[in-house]
């Protein structure tokens, strides 16, 4: 591509829209925003060369609908297409019609998508490539009672039957002792015909206490990918994370390597094009187990950025273009550490239920050195029709102590008014033993943290800031608060 | 109203005082019962505060007094000129009637009392002896004395 200057549409909206809009602007490109109408007032549009309206607020009619952004895509003339993350990132269909377009999807080839889109497919990939996948078996339909037990012993106890048809933890049975196995399948198959209508099963290795590690790549596409370490992800309720850093903490230098060497031989062994995440389960026996690729840049990846000194977006944007001197260059090094937690419009004490309602008042932490990722302002209204994740707050230091800390007292300095959000649970779980001793694994929240309350001020030091509120004059904090958030980002490539 | 610049006090309810020992608004870096901590503050028609990462309303009537309804008059005392604070002649607390000496300052060479605004008790000081004064800097709070409902 030698155009001098792309124009850019960015299919996208929230915090990940002005994240990629930053990126294209900063190389010059031109950025193209899209916006549904709960969106029309958005900060992405301030920041956008030019902007089209996809259609009424329902994702399903906006973001998620291939046709409207395609329109808008023609109406813009744009020459490529960055999806972000969520809405249609991970959808083939939707790169296809890009490509069909004659513009560029920067992202994975389409069959790439497909294929790691496709979970059976993925296991399969990565166990081929070498990559440990969690052992399982699926029987015949015509397998004995000693083909189950010798199956269950190969795999080991713990483990789980598990319905073919099921989903949502159903049908699901957990066996800790081989004479016990053969009264749980006859339980689970009846279980299963029952809400499934399906009554197959399977059977896989339980996993008990495991962390979340995913490892970063960035594929040329011609078969060499750059490695961007790796980052700790555990902290998630309902699947989905909380707090994130990079690098994972406490891995024994050698199975870092050996969870790198993993990532890496899938990447090349399917010549990866783009940013793409393989996430996997980690045992606290140190044994490691693919769980799925990511072919998309991830909500997470400011931290990797931090502790690499890498623009992610730029290097996605790169690879699209053909340029892939920085992929095939020398490894950039590691600094320090990176800790992000995301700001999500929730109540943590109530079952994380999202809350949608305007936002009073938006306050960020000021020369901290802390890089806020945000969609919102003071005045934003955030809609029940997406994603509850309104920003990201990452700090970036020499140790993951300091790292943390910075965390706490950037939470302290901040102020999302409106709707109840996840700041003081992460708050907690930064304070957490668990968190301080890097003592992490994905039920921990929901173990430990399942009938948290947040703290609130006693009487005296309710007194007091109502004290201190009336003689604060009436400021005018709802413009300020835009420019930290966007200004943090000029100088986050230095580190801190 | 113009802020205060920390460090300063104000006084609460009970008697006691919180102190304001550093930030702008919003962040502050504030001090109650010995225990420090940084806060979010915004002021205006909705006050919140921002602690540790909860959103909390605050009630807009409050500084002092018990009574919710209770209408006050408030005078803040602000530096006249550039100068210097030679003495902080009050305490948080006490009462003052207007026309009392607050501070002493030196100005222009020359040092010259300033007086209350209004009667009522002192509910922030925000300078000490020796202090550089701007324009316009607010010094010395005075909350009004309470004027009954009736």
């Amino acid at each position: 591509m030698s155009r001098s200057q792309w124009r850019i549409l960015i299919a996208n909206r929230g915090e990940i829209a002005l994240r990629i809009l930053r990126t294209v602007r900063k190389r010059g490109d031109l950025a193209l925003a899209v916006y549904s109408t709960a969106d029309r007032n958005a900060p992405h549009l301030e920041y956008a060369d030019e902007s089209f309206h996809l259609g009424p607020s329902p994702a399903s009619e906006s973001y998620l609908s291939i046709d409207r952004v395609i329109a808008a895509g023609r109406e813009m003339a744009a020459d490529a297409v960055h999806p972000g993350y969520g809405f249609l990132s991970e959808n083939p269909a939707f790169a296809s019609a890009v490509e069909s377009e004659g513009w560029t999807f920067i992202g994975p080839t389409v069959e790439q998508l497909e294929k790691m889109g496709d979970k059976g497919q993925a296991i399969a990939i990565a166990d081929s490539a070498g990559v440990p996948i969690i052992p399982s078996w699926r029987p015949q339909e015509d397998a004995g009672e000693d083909a189950w037990q010798e199956n269950a012993d190969r795999i080991g106890f713990p483990l789980l039957i598990k319905a073919v048809a099921g989903g949502g933890g159903k049908g699901m049975r957990r066996v800790d002792r081989a004479c016990d196995l053969a009264t749980n399948v006859s339980i689970a198959e009846r279980e299963a015909a029952a809400a499934f209508g399906d009554g197959r099963l399977f059977l896989e290795r339980l996993v008990e206490g495991a962390r979340h590690v995913e490892v970063q790549l960035v594929g040329d596409g011609n078969g060499s990918a750059l490695l961007l370490g790796d980052r700790e992800c555990s902290l998630q309720r309902r699947h989905q994370k909380l707090i994130e850093e990079c690098p994972a903490p406490g891995l024994e230098i050698s199975l870092r390597e050996e969870i790198h060497q993993a990532a890496r031989a899938l990447a090349i062994s399917q010549r990866y094009r783009g940013a793409g995440t393989v996430e996997f389960l980690l045992a606290p026996d140190g044994s490691f187990y693919f769980l799925e690729m990511n072919t998309r840049l991830q909500v997470e990846h400011p931290v990797t950025e931090m502790v690499f000194g890498v623009d992610l977006v730029d290097l996605q944007i790169q690879v699209a273009q053909g340029k892939t001197d920085a992929i095939v260059g020398p490894e950039p090094s590691a600094s320090g550490c990176a800790i992000e937690l995301r700001v999500n419009a929730e109540d943590p004490a109530n079952d994380f239920l999202p809350a949608a309602g305007g936002l009073e008042a938006v306050i960020w932490p000021e020369n901290r050195g802390i890089r806020i990722d945000s969609g919102i302002v003071s005045g934003s209204e955030v809609s029940h029709h997406y994603d509850p994740l309104l920003a990201k707050m990452i700090a970036h230091r020499p140790s993951r102590e300091e790292a943390r800390e910075a965390l706490v007292e950037a939470i302290d300095a901040t102020l999302v008014a409106g709707v109840p959000t996840s700041l003081p649970l992460c708050r907690d779980l930064l304070e957490s033993h668990w968190f301080c001793e890097g003592k992490l694994n994905t039920t921990l929240v929901e173990e430990h943290f399942h009938d948290w309350t947040p703290k609130h001020p006693g009487e005296r030091w309710r007194l007091a800031l109502a004290a201190i509120a009336s003689h604060i004059p009436a400021t005018a904090e709802g413009k300020r608060s835009w420019r930290p958030a966007w200004e943090s980002l000029k100088d986050w490539r230095l580190g801190r | 109203m113009s802020a205060f610049i920390p460090p300063y006090e104000i006084s609460l309810a009970d008697g006691s005082s919180v102190r304001v020992i550093d930030g702008s608004p919003p962040h502050l870096l504030v001090e109650l019962d010995g225990e420090r901590r940084t806060i979010v503050i915004v002021g205006g028609r909705q006050p919140w505060a921002g602690w540790r990462g909860v959103a909390i309303p605050l009630g807009k009537q409050s500084t002092s007094g018990s009574g919710a309804r209770a209408r006050k008059s408030t005078g803040t005392l602000s530096a006249p000129m550039p100068g210097k604070v030679i003495e902080v002649l009050v305490k948080i607390g006490e009462s003052v009637a207007r026309g009392d000496r607050l501070l002493l300052i030196e100005a222009m060479k020359m040092e010259m009392p300033l007086v209350a605004p209004v009667d009522g008790r002192v509910s922030a000081i925000s300078v000490c002896d020796g202090d550089p004064v701007t324009p316009g800097q607010p010094l010395v709070q005075i909350d009004g004395e309470e004027e009954s409902d009736a």
